[in-house]
């Protein structure tokens, strides 16, 4: 029924609909108005609300704003100076807000031309305000164009995205949630759009449930003609599923560093001394991408076997050198990648030994598939650690536990109370002789140790069509039929946050069963993030 | 996309109008801008320009592959070339220009790295054309020798001259004439390559290409980040200090009152 090459591309149509904005004011085949475009100015700057910004920065570097003539980017609520002989492109969200300061700058002259780029359908209260706000014909003349997009989301990875909120706080603790499933339900429509594909949607009960009835309404009233014969599956769930998942010490390369470290937009920031930014892009790092789920333990080995191929690649250069020309950028582009990784991993046989994240990773993967901790012994000699991070690493293995049934409640004291017997000091060998030696330790802990999680599962029997009965909701209002069928490919969305360990799993599982899943969420949290999330419940 | 522009404005009719009215008001630009307004001017010219150079070598790109023995445009090819060549000339000593203008703004100066950088590549891909046709010009000149020798053999096995003859003196007319369109064609695409070797080394100064590849766009505020998280560092350390110089100085005191009391009770 499918093809292969028919899989869902998010990424490279996002990029191609952004360039669709960039080049909307000056395409030549573009409408009515071409006798102005000729005399009109080419340059352009870009003016970006938050939203906007956060979508676009995983995307589009500054080379390419470049190939299309666009000199500044700037932010909506910045202070900015006035531009003669330039196109300014908003992309902004239809918010009242950012109505109000458009309508601004437009009476303030701020710049000679303005197309308008809305990345969700604007409100009828909002197209009201506008029209009011344009009445004033010389600001109206101003105005080359006004689109509407789909672009409310935010892509991170070929096959992970978010929606940029609401937060899990605000779903679940919070009453007036109807507008809210309203912006989840639009933020996938999006995604839909852009992919130009109409899945079958199956949803568990409840809040999913509501969001999936509003997303089939928005996709019936659209009418834009859909070619690709694909209907792949959208399931989506609520973060119920699974809660241990979000604040499990993950034990895979990409989630550990992004738990160790901060982690976002791809941009991870390591603190220590110095502090240290990287950026990991998995379309140019090729490292990153292919051993980003790997355990941490396999990396170290491998690190060290990418850098000594480098260095016969580094070596066989000098040999021939006139034929080799042209490489050189690419292998010390090569040297830089595994340099950082270098680092990263070094930092992070530091924190792992210094934190015992490999103890508790080990205790709760045992937790979590139904099997009782091997030896909680490392806790003992910690009694007396008291930093910000023990006690949170402590916490989250603690509800961890609380969820699996094997404790009756999580209080404070119950933390305490492993504070008791003496500290042993961690001796710092050096680096080298750590790694080797905790690499051979873990190996021997962890192997065969992976199982999937709840949501992995649950995944693999919807698409597969067993277990469970899901409500079902087809994107066409002229029913297609074929929702019993076995699934190759498949968006799964969870409302209320997702994690990069969960997502590790099902990359693991779309490897081993070949088939297509993308993941998306409200959010991506780090499990302290998700841990604050937690506390501000009453 | 949805464009809804019309339905926003409502009568597309009176909305036009007052567009063009708007935009040569436009054009009388503030005593501010007037210098702003001319160097985008300026630059945009350039750029189309560079645009529609880049065009006519893509189009010499074609003709040059489909330029066979068989279907020979020799004489279009070099007159193409040799425009090509012009207007990278022209643009280059333009760029100067434009470079020139000093104006204030970061506006201003990406434009002008926008123009090197599109200068830059299309004399790359002049220069990659200039290899494709040295190539294709070596072939060719292998293939007629393999076809000439052939003939060569062909009429020597022959022994009818009379007809023949004229067609050959004919063909080595022909074969002349090409010759020297080949000389040609390799002296000046041999002058071509030295002179855009050249310029592309000039320019290759000026242009940072491989960092701004990969630059994000959020660049600028990573440095505030890196900055913030070394402020918390410094203040850390600052802290440190300062509870270490309590700690002395609750020591320092303790001393004191040591002494005090030992020389309260021992000594009066």
């Amino acid at each position: 029924m499918e093809s292969e090459d028919n899989e869902i591309d998010l990424l490279a149509n996002t990029k191609l609909t952004y360039s669709q904005v960039f080049d909307l004011a000056t395409s030549k085949t573009s409408d009515e108005n071409s006798a102005t475009l000729q005399n009109q100015s080419i340059w352009k700057i870009l003016i970006l609300d938050e939203l906007s910004s956060l979508s676009l920065t995983t995307l589009i570097h500054i080379s390419s704003l470049r190939k299309h003539n666009i000199t500044l980017y700037l932010s909506l609520n910045s202070q900015r100076e006035p531009l003669a002989s330039a196109i300014a492109i908003y992309l902004i969200e239809p918010t009242e807000i950012n109505i109000q300061q458009l309508i601004r700058d437009m009476t303030n002259r701020l710049y000679d031309a303005y197309q308008i780029d809305f990345l969700y359908h604007p409100s009828q209260e909002i197209i009201q305000m506008l029209r009011k706000g344009l009445s004033d014909a010389t600001i109206r003349s101003k105005l080359l164009k006004m689109c509407v997009f789909h672009l409310n989301y935010i892509v991170l990875e070929e096959k992970l995205f978010c929606l940029n909120g609401p937060s899990f706080e605000d779903l679940y603790f919070s009453s007036e949630n109807w507008s809210l499933y309203e912006k989840i339900a639009m933020g996938l429509f999006s995604i839909l759009k852009t992919c130009k594909i109409r899945p079958i949607i199956k949803a568990t009960k409840g809040m999913s449930q509501q969001v999936a009835s509003s997303l089939a309404r928005l996709c019936w009233d659209d009418h834009e003609e859909i070619h690709s014969l694909s209907r792949p599956l959208l399931l989506i769930v609520d973060r119920k599923i699974d809660f241990s998942v979000m604040l499990h010490h993950p034990w895979t390369y990409q989630a550990l560093a992004s738990d160790v470290f901060e982690y976002e937009s791809n941009k991870l920031l390591l603190s220590g001394e110095p502090a240290l930014l990287y950026e990991l892009d998995k379309t140019r790092d090729k490292f990153w991408k292919l051993q980003g789920d790997l355990p941490f333990n396999d990396i170290l080995g491998n690190i060290e076997q990418s850098v000594s191929d480098w260095k016969e690649k580094y070596d066989a250069i000098d040999k021939n050198f006139k034929e080799t020309i042209g490489d050189v950028a690419e292998i010390t582009e090569e040297k830089k990648i595994l340099d950082t990784h270098m680092s990263i991993a070094s930092r992070l046989v530091n924190e792992v030994h210094a934190r015992n994240l490999h103890n508790f990773s080990q205790n709760e993967a045992y937790l979590m598939h139904g099997q009782t901790p091997a030896d909680e012994e490392f806790l003992k000699n910690q009694s007396e650690n008291d930093t910000e991070e023990f006690k949170q690493d402590l916490l989250r293995y603690e509800i961890i536990k609380f969820l699996h049934g094997k404790k009756e409640n999580i209080s404070e004291e119950n933390i305490l109370r492993f504070l008791e017997s003496t500290r042993e000091e961690v001796k710092q060998t050096t680096k080298m002789k750590l790694i080797t030696g905790l690499a051979k330790k873990l190996k021997d802990n962890l192997m065969g140790h992976e199982q999937w999680f709840p949501i992995t599962k649950f995944l693999y029997q919807a698409m597969k069509n067993t277990g469970t009965e899901l409500e079902t909701y087809d994107s066409m209002e002229e029913k297609g039929g074929g929702y019993k069928r076995e699934f190759n490919e498949a968006i799964l969305f969870v409302i209320g946050g997702g994690s990069y360990t969960e997502y590790c799993n099902l990359n693991h599982f779309s490897k081993e069963f070949n088939k297509t899943v993308i993941y998306g969420s409200t959010e991506i949290y780090s499990p302290n993030k998700f841990l604050e999330q937690l506390k501000k419940a009453k | 996309m949805t464009d809804i522009t019309p339905q926003l404005l409502l009568i597309t009719q009176t909305y036009k109008a007052p567009l063009k009215s708007a935009y040569q008001e436009r054009f009388q630009p503030s005593e501010i801008s007037a210098s702003d307004s001319h160097f985008m001017n300026e630059a945009g010219k350039l750029h189309f320009s560079l645009v529609e150079t880049h065009k006519m070598l893509n189009s010499l790109f074609k003709l040059t592959k489909q330029n066979t023995l068989f279907n020979n445009q020799s004489s279009r090819i070099h007159q193409l070339s040799e425009q090509i060549e012009d207007s990278i000339k022209v643009s280059q000593i333009k760029l100067e220009e434009v470079r020139g203008v000093q104006i204030g703004g970061e506006c201003a100066e990406i434009i002008k790295e926008i123009l090197q950088q599109r200068l830059l590549s299309l004399i790359k891909d002049f220069q990659k054309l200039l290899q494709t046709r040295t190539k294709l010009l070596k072939d060719n000149k292998l293939k007629q020798k393999e076809i000439s020798s052939v003939n060569e053999v062909e009429l020597s096995r022959r022994d009818t001259p009379s007809f023949l003859e004229v067609n050959n003196v004919q063909e080595q007319i022909d074969d002349l004439s090409e010759l020297q369109a080949r000389a040609d064609s390799v002296e000046q695409v041999e002058k071509q390559m030295a002179e855009v070797s050249q310029m592309v080394q000039r320019l290759a100064l000026i242009v940072h290409e491989q960092q701004l590849m990969v630059e994000r766009i959020d660049q600028n505020t990573d440095q505030a980040l890196l900055n913030l998280e070394k402020g918390k560092q410094e203040i850390e350390k600052y802290h440190q200090n300062v509870t270490s110089n309590r700690n002395l100085g609750i020591k320092v005191f303790m001393i004191f009152v040591i002494f005090f009391v030992f020389y309260v009770i021992f000594l009066v």
